[in-house]
């Protein structure tokens, strides 16, 4: 009997592929392959490496689905932790990538490229807009260590900062990250007021 | 290393931007320390929000059929993930006095004026909750809601395309009280369709068991 997947929740889809669904692993990579890839080219800076990080990243969801507890997390979580944790671990070892420039290269500028869902173009855009509310030293932390790979020692190497300033800004730039994703719509009715 | 500087690593742990050594020592801190098991599964879930900001790129066509393939090839072997999912996550952590004023609820109370014709996107109003119903030329739909509660226990909102008399699923969602929420839809929109959202019970269920707490305009 053919199940219709697209209706479950993505926690429901994580239990068929811990079951060993094949059509429950594709149905998670039709939700969030794109952003799994996009995470990982961000990282490693380099399409076929990306690919790499993002197969491996699923056959670990396939591995270890029945390890994931819905009450601990949200699978789109738990699946973005995979890929960014593999994508740092291939950086590091790519030292020579880790001298490229953050900027994107030029096909990134292209905004809503064809396969782009309306989801995907709406979350980026939300976390774009609370990354940029952040103080520029707070959001300069959090983007090289997450979209960089680097570790808070280098970044207070490279960045010319007390490794205790990189560490305070970071749990700061995190912290006020969450606030202002969390922030209820009443909150911010009564702040822009 | 004790006392402050020891959970403040829980920042980094959740962006993987520690060293090697400093991961051990906040492993084996993480172990029984309940503060920092409690703030690690909030930041953990703040950290990958980030992914979703990561710019637009075509994805490669092959890698979902290799993916595939690659698990098929695979069988069933487990192999042990690493230990940060293994401690158990309490209550997301309480939230602070909220200092940074974003206005994600403006954002999505705005969508309107600001995406428009530069996307190609269309905006619905919604009835119930602060937000819009998106929708691309194709019909493929995303909602954009504030102002929910969380569903009580053993609940989550289900989402419908209604079309005259009949509806049909489009995906199931809990959010966290308040905060602004993107959901897919898993159904497309078409012109006159409306969408709406119920409380059903947390593995939906086939058809609306009551009115629709949201209702979007008419497509």
């Amino acid at each position: 009997m053919p199940r219709d997947l697209a209706h479950l929740s993505d926690e429901a889809v994580v239990a068929l592929v811990a079951r060993s669904e094949e059509a429950a692993l594709g149905e998670l990579y039709d939700r969030y392959g794109a952003a799994a890839f996009r995470l990982a080219r961000r990282v490693v800076r380099d399409s076929a490496l990306a690919e790499d990080v993002v197969q491996e990243a699923f056959l670990a969801i396939w591995r270890g689905a029945a390890r994931f507890l819905p009450e601990r997390a949200r699978a789109a979580a738990w699946i973005m932790t995979l890929v960014h944790r593999r994508a740092v671990d291939v950086v590091r070892r790519e030292q020579r990538r880790r001298g490229l420039p953050l900027e994107d290269g030029e096909d990134d500028r292209v905004e809503g490229a064809a396969d782009d869902a309306v989801w995907l173009r709406l979350e980026r855009e939300r976390v774009q807009r609370a990354l940029a509310a952040l103080p520029d030293q707070q959001r300069e932390t959090l983007e090289l260590a997450y979209y960089g790979g680097f570790t808070q020692a280098e970044l207070a190497a490279r960045l010319g900062r007390p490794l205790g300033t990189i560490k305070s800004q970071m749990f700061a730039g995190l912290t006020n990250l969450r606030r202002s994703l969390e922030a209820t719509a009443e909150e911010d009715s009564w702040k822009a007021s | 290393m004790e006392g402050e500087l020891i959970h403040e690593l829980v920042s980094g742990y959740a962006l993987d931007a520690l060293s090697v050594d400093e991961e051990r020592v906040f492993e084996a801190h993480l172990a029984h320390c309940p503060r920092c098991q409690e703030d690690l599964a909030a930041l953990t879930e703040t950290a990958a929000e980030l992914a979703f900001a990561a710019p637009s790129s075509s994805v490669p066509a092959g890698l979902r059929g290799r993916i595939v393939q690659a698990a098929r090839d695979d069988g069933r072997k487990v192999v042990p993930l690493r230990p940060r999912w293994a401690y158990p996550a309490l209550a997301a952590a309480a939230a602070a006095a909220a200092c940074a004023a974003i206005g994600l609820g403006v954002w999505a109370a705005t969508l309107h004026s600001r995406l428009g014709s530069a996307q190609a996107l269309v905006t619905v109003p919604l009835r119930g909750a602060s937000g819009s119903l998106i929708l691309s030329r194709g019909g493929e739909a995303a909602l954009v809601v504030s102002r929910l509660a969380a569903p009580p226990g053993g609940k989550a909102y289900e989402v419908w395309v209604i079309h005259g008399a009949t509806a049909r699923r489009a995906g199931l969602f809990s959010p966290r009280a308040g905060a602004t929420t993107v959901i897919r839809l898993a159904e497309r929109v078409s012109s006159g369709d409306r969408v709406g959202i119920t409380l059903e019970p947390k593995g939906g269920s086939p058809q609306p068991t009551g009115k629709p707490l949201v209702l979007s305009a008419r497509a």
